[in-house]
C-alpha cells in the first residue's frame, strides 16, 4: 500500500524527469532539485496552512487576553491551560494547525527518500526492487539504467565528502554543512519570535531552531548525497515560498534576543518565581 | 532541563526510526551471498561472515573475521587461487582479503585501494586476481596482493561482474553496457562491444564465443576474437544470469521467471517453460544428463535432458545466486531464509542445512 501510492508514483516521477532531461545534462542529481521543486509546489497549500496558522496563534499569543489570562493564572498552570483552550476556541484557532501539514508531509518526505535511495540502486538488490517498481507503460527504461549518480563532485549514491588536493586525507562534508546552513535560515526566517506564550514553548521553539538544522545535517552527513541534494533544494525552495508570500522576516537572525527580553512571560518566568519564593510548581498547580 | 531532555530525545528517536526505515547506504547495503565448493569444503561468504563448511556434514570448519565487525561485510563468492593455498574474497568493505582456505586465518596480504564496494567475486587464474569494482575500475594484482597493471582498467560506470578468461583475453561486461576485452598482462584493450543496456553478471565463454544475458531483454551471442555480435535473442524481462550451455543449446532464464533454451548456433528459442514461480537470478546448473535451475521464491527445479521435470524442491527464502554443485551435492544459498545454506543430493533429497550461529 506505501509502495503503491507514495514511493512507486515518487520513484517513476523521478525516472520521467530523469528521462526528459535527456543525456547530457540528464543526471539523477539535476532530476532530484526538479521533482523538490514540483513536491514543495503541489505541497504549496499545506505549507500556506501551517503559515496561516501559526500566524494566527502568534497574533492571538499577542492579544490583550492572551496576556491577561497569562498573568492572571501565571500560578496555576492548570487552569492556564483550561482559559487557553478556551480562548483558542472562541478566536477560532487550532493549536495544532500548525503541526498538521507538517505531519502530512513527513510521508512524503519519506517517500521520497526511499524514492532517492531506490533510484541511486547502488547494490543489486537495490536495482532488483526499482525494476519491479518501474512501470510497465516506461518506453525506454533500459538505456536509462544505471541511472547516472554523478552530480558536480559527488557520488549521490554515497555519503559526500570533498577532499581538496592540499587536504587529501580528510574529506569535508560540504553538503550537509549547507543542510546545517539552510536549515537554519530557514527556520530563523520562516518562524517569527514569539512575543507571548510560556516560557516552556519559547524554549522548545528555541530548542527546536537550534537542534532540528543539526539532526538533518547528521542525516546529510551519514546518507547517501542524493538525500542531501534534496534536503538543500527543499530548504532554498521554502525559503523562496516564504519570501514570495511576503513574510520574512530577517530581524530574526540578530533581533531574537531582544523581542525575548520584551515579552512579559520571559521576563518573569513562572517557574523562576516559584523557585524562589521557596514554592514548588507541583504543589501551586494543585491548588 | 526537560524540554531539552524531550526535545533531544524526540531528535533521537526520529533519528532512530528513519535509519530504521530503509538505513544509510553504508548500514543496509546487502546483497545475495556468495557461494563456492569443492569436494570437501563449502565457502559461503554473506553479511558480516565468511563461513568454510565441511561439505560432507554441513558443520562450519572456520569463520572470518571470528569476531563480527559492522565495517566488513561480503556478498561475492570467494575464489581459490594460487594452488588452493589462498581463498580470495572481496569484500562490501572495498577490500580484497586473502585467506588460508584450511584454517581462515589472513595471509598477510589485502588489497584495499578501491573506492567502492566489492559486489562481483574476484576471477582467479594462474598468473593473477581480476576483481571488477563498483568504483567503475577493473583491479588487476599479483598472487600476492600487488597491482599487476600500471593502472586499473576505468569504465563509464559500476562493474558488478567478474571478468571471464579464455585462457588468453578477459572479458569484462557491466553497467557500462559494453563488453571489453582486455589484454591480462597489460589491461590493453583490445576490443569493446556497445550492447545497448547494462549486464549484470559475467559472460559465459564456449568456443569461441561469448554468451551474455542483458537488462534490455536479450541474450546476446559474440565472437569472443572480434566482438563482432552474432546474433540476439530477444527475452520477456531482464536477463541477470549468467548462461549455460548444454549440447549445442543455452540455457538460461530472466527475471519475469521464463526458462528458454536457445540455439547456440543461431539464437533461435527451441523451448521455454513459464511454471515457475518467480525470477530467475542465477545461472542454471549443467550436471550430467540435468539441468537445474533455481528462482527468487526458493523453489529450484531440476529437469531431465528431454526437458521432462523429475524434482522440484522448495527451500524457504529467496534464491538470487547460481546453484553450486560438487560430485555429491547441489547447493543453493539462500536470503531471507530459515538457513543460509541448503545441500540437496543429486535426486533432490535434502542432505543438510546450515544457519550461522550468531
Amino acid at each position: 500500500m506505501w509502495n503503491t501510492l507514495i514511493v512507486d508514483p515518487m520513484a517513476n516521477a523521478l525516472l520521467f524527469i530523469y528521462d526528459i532531461l535527456g543525456n547530457g545534462v540528464g543526471d539523477f542529481g539535476l532530476a532530484i532539485i526538479i521533482f523538490t521543486v514540483l513536491v514543495r509546489t503541489i505541497t504549496y497549500p499545506l505549507t500556506a496552512s501551517q503559515m496561516k496558522s501559526t500566524q494566527k496563534l502568534q497574533e492571538l499569543q499577542k492579544s490583550d487576553k492572551w496576556q491577561k489570562i497569562q498573568t492572571k493564572y501565571k500560578d496555576d498552570r492548570e487552569k492556564l491551560a483550561q482559559e487557553q483552550m478556551k480562548l483558542y476556541q472562541e478566536m477560532g484557532v487550532n493549536p495544532f494547525g500548525s503541526c498538521l501539514p507538517t505531519l502530512i508531509q513527513f510521508p512524503i518526505i519519506i517517500g521520497l527518500y526511499q524514492a532517492i535511495i531506490l533510484g541511486m540502486a547502488s547494490t543489486p538488490l537495490q536495482l532488483i526492487g526499482f525494476s519491479q517498481r518501474i512501470y510497465d507503460f516506461f518506453p525506454n527504461v533500459t538505456e536509462l539504467i544505471p541511472l547516472n549518480s554523478t552530480f558536480l563532485w559527488m557520488d549521490l549514491s554515497q555519503p559526500e565528502r570533498l577532499f581538496l588536493p592540499f587536504l587529501p586525507q580528510f574529506g569535508i562534508p560540504v553538503l550537509a554543512i549547507l543542510v546545517v546552513v539552510t536549515s537554519y535560515l530557514q527556520t530563523k526566517l520562516m518562524t517569527p519570535m514569539s512575543t507571548g506564550g510560556n516560557d516552556q514553548s519559547q524554549a522548545m521553539t528555541r530548542m527546536m531552531t537550534l537542534y532540528m538544522p543539526l539532526f538533518i545535517g547528521w542525516l546529510a552527513y551519514s546518507f547517501p548525497a542524493g538525500l542531501a541534494v534534496y534536503f538543500v533544494a527543499s530548504n532554498l525552495v521554502g525559503i523562496l515560498q516564504y519570501a514570495m508570500m511576503g513574510r520574512l522576516d530577517f530581524s530574526n537572525l540578530f533581533g531574537s534576543k531582544k523581542q525575548i527580553q520584551d515579552s512579559p512571560s520571559v521576563k518573569k518566568p513562572v517557574k523562576s518565581k516559584a523557585v524562589s519564593g521557596n514554592q514548588k510548581p507541583k504543589k501551586s498547580r494543585t491548588k | 532541563m526537560k524540554i531539552r531532555l524531550f526535545a533531544i530525545s524526540a531528535i533521537l528517536f526520529s533519528a532512530l526510526l528513519i535509519s530504521g526505515c530503509s538505513g544509510s547506504d553504508r548500514l543496509a547495503a546487502t546483497s545475495w551471498p556468495g557461494l563456492f565448493a569443492t569436494e570437501d569444503t563449502v565457502f559461503v561468504a554473506y553479511a558480516s561472515s565468511v563461513h568454510a563448511l565441511n561439505a560432507d556434514s554441513g558443520v562450519e570448519k572456520w569463520r572470518f573475521p571470528t569476531e563480527a565487525d559492522r565495517n566488513i561485510s561480503f556478498f561475492a563468492p570467494p575464489a581459490l587461487a594460487d594452488d588452493e593455498r589462498q581463498l580470495i574474497v572481496a569484500g562490501y568493505d572495498n577490500t580484497i582479503y586473502s585467506l588460508n582456505p584450511q584454517n581462515g586465518q589472513p595471509n598477510g596480504w589485502q588489497f584495499g585501494e578501491a573506492q567502492n564496494r566489492f559486489i562481483a567475486g574476484v576471477l582467479a587464474t594462474e598468473n593473477g586476481l581480476y576483481a571488477a569494482s563498483a568504483d567503475h575500475n577493473l583491479y588487476a594484482l599479483t598472487l600476492t596482493g600487488q597491482p599487476l597493471w600500471p593502472e586499473p582498467f576505468r569504465t563509464e560506470e559500476p562493474q558488478w561482474a567478474r571478468p571471464a578468461f579464455d585462457g588468453e583475453m578477459l572479458f569484462l561486461a557491466g553497467l557500462d553496457r559494453r563488453v571489453h576485452a582486455l589484454d591480462p598482462q597489460t589491461g590493453a584493450e583490445r576490443w569493446a562491444t556497445d550492447l545497448g543496456a547494462s549486464v549484470g553478471a559475467p559472460p559465459l565463454l564456449s568456443e569461441g564465443r561469448l554468451y551474455v544475458g542483458t537488462f534490455g531483454n536479450e541474450v546476446v551471442a559474440l565472437d569472443s576474437g572480434t566482438g563482432e555480435v552474432l546474433w540476439r535473442s530477444q527475452t520477456e524481462d531482464w536477463v541477470w544470469s549468467t548462461p549455460a550451455i548444454r549440447d549445442g543449446s543455452i540455457l538460461v532464464g530472466d527475471i519475469s521467471g521464463v526458462f528458454y533454451i536457445l540455439d547456440a548456433e543461431t539464437g533461435r528459442e527451441t523451448w521455454r517453460y513459464t511454471e515457475t514461480d518467480g525470477g530467475i537470478f542465477g545461472q542454471p546448473l549443467v550436471k550430467d544428463d540435468a539441468f537445474y535451475f533455481a528462482t527468487e521464491n526458493g523453489k529450484i527445479f531440476a529437469f531431465t535432458g528431454e526437458h521432462d521435470i523429475f524434482w522440484s524442491f522448495s527451500i524457504a527464502g529467496k534464491v538470487y545466486g547460481p546453484l553450486v554443485a560438487n560430485d555429491d551435492l547441489i547447493l543453493a544459498a539462500t536470503l531471507e531464509g530459515d538457513t543460509l545454506v541448503t545441500a540437496l543430493n543429486h535426486a533432490g533429497v535434502p542432505r543438510w542445512t546450515f544457519t550461522p550461529e550468531n
